[in-house]
């Protein structure tokens, strides 16, 4: 109760101080310091009679640099409230702070960049969008979820050849434990994945592969191909992926249509196969609406229509950032 | 309705002016691509060779700056916002801004890796121009 209280009282402080610029974070003064963060909050109503109310992030992101070196952390109290009821009941709160990233950036040259430290893993384009608020729909597609490890802690190198060339290569590799795994789709004790990218005007295409091993001393491989297509209008994301053993394939195509200044709508068709126990093959229509008073507030609102139809579901969602 | 004719004139008129790209005289590079200014106004490219580049832009409002966004870096106010919002939370900045293409022809002049783009009718001596 302590840290979320703390971070409230860091909020009012914020938004009452005059440089302040609501979604851009405040400078620490003398300090290169910024603070800055977000809270989310969202409400699902299923087909099966299961509804649920969650305070889903409480998050408090910090970064600085210093000539060629930078860091940035993001503590974040995961389900602060957490209420479900209908087909299930049960109501709680966490306090429990929560590593989300925390990592160190080492600038070597124009084209050479280090990494050390918890951060999200560099595969696709959805994973790389650092939170929830910032994305355009109120879901995230299972792809992400099953596919890999969502976070990695270890060493990344970057090169980029920004003057000559648009390809740019990722490489990251763990060997170790993750830095707080209570943070983490898939708990890992190793994971290398490899990535080239080729960024156009309009258009960026990625390809990565990947290996991990989980604490349970699984082995997996897996593979990741993705686009994006950006106009002033409407952006197109698609990821395709599978993985060694239990997920046969993964894709997604999401499209958002900017209707006016503040209203997006959001289509998104999802199909995946996994492995758990029995195979469960799911497909997944999803439809959305956005709207953004002011940048940094979100209201979202989306049906999925899903393959196993009691799981179809309404969404709605509202985040802040600060 | 002849002060709003006058202020749309006025209007076209700066539209009108082009702006060059300036930068400090001990900047890596001879020229700069149109492809690479974006890079650099989006914090992509942070370093050339062993200097660290400092993009200076103006205040949102600022007519070069709406032309310079419309011409170089191609994308939305809005959007732009929002890119700069999805940055916060990687650790990345916007650029610097000054009030006046003034004041970014001096610190253009005092810091080694800075960059501006300012009106070509106040173009001065001491500094480099790197693209036009």
């Amino acid at each position: 109760m302590k840290q979320i209280l703390l971070i409230l009282l860091f909020v009012v402080v914020v938004l009452k101080s005059d440089e302040y610029q609501i979604g851009s974070g405040i400078k620490i003064p003398k300090l290169n310091i910024y603070v800055g963060g977000y809270i989310t909050a969202d409400y699902i109503q299923r087909r099966d009679d299961y509804n649920r109310l969650r305070i889903d992030d409480i998050a408090l992101i910090t970064y600085g640099n210093y000539k060629r070196f930078s860091y940035l952390s993001e503590f974040e109290i995961k389900d602060a409230y957490f209420k479900e009821w209908g087909k299930k009941k049960s109501e709680e709160t966490n306090t429990h702070l929560k590593i989300e990233r925390l990592y160190f950036d080492y600038v070597y040259s124009d084209k050479l960049e280090f990494r050390f430290g918890k951060f999200s893993t560099p595969a696709g384009y959805w994973n790389l969008t650092p939170i929830g608020a910032l994305r355009d729909s109120a879901s995230n597609p299972y792809l992400a979820y099953i596919l890999y490890p969502r976070y990695s802690t270890g060493l990344q190198v970057s090169y980029e050849d920004h003057l000559n060339s648009g390809l740019a290569y990722t490489m990251m590799i763990q060997n170790n434990d993750d830095l707080d795994d209570r943070y983490n789709n898939i708990l890992i004790k190793q994971h290398s994945v490899a990535g080239v990218e080729h960024v156009g005007e309009d258009i960026s295409v990625k390809a990565n592969i990947g290996y991990f091993q989980t604490k349970s001393t699984t082995k997996f491989y897996y593979f990741l191909l993705s686009a994006q297509y950006d106009q002033p209008k409407y952006q197109l994301t698609a990821e395709y992926g599978a993985r060694n053993k239990s997920v046969p394939y993964s894709l997604y195509v999401q499209g958002v249509y900017h209707i006016a200044s503040k209203h997006d709508i959001i289509g998104r068709f999802e199909n995946y196969k996994i492995d758990e126990g029995a195979y469960r093959n799911e497909k997944i229509g999803v439809l959305g609406y956005t709207y953004r008073p002011i940048s940094p507030i979100t209201y979202k609102a989306e049906y999925q229509l899903r393959s196993y139809t009691n799981e179809s579901q309404l969404k709605l969602s509202f985040s802040i950032l600060f | 309705m002849r002060y709003l004719l006058l202020l749309t004139l006025a209007i076209s008129l700066y539209g009108g002016e082009k702006f060059v790209l300036i930068a400090n005289k001990n900047f890596p590079l001879k020229e700069l691509k149109k492809e690479q200014i974006k890079q650099i106004y989006l914090k992509k490219l942070r370093f050339i060779n062993e200097t660290p580049i400092v993009p200076i832009n103006y205040t949102p409002r600022d007519p070069l700056r709406k032309e310079f966004e419309n011409k170089i870096l191609k994308i939305p106010p809005k959007r732009l916002k929002r890119y700069w919002m999805k940055k916060h939370y990687l650790g990345i900045r916007p650029p610097l801004t000054q009030n006046s293409s003034k004041s970014a022809i001096l610190f253009v002049k005092k810091v080694d890796g800075a960059i501006a783009y300012i009106p070509h009718s106040e173009l001065t001596q001491d500094v480099k121009v790197i693209y036009k």
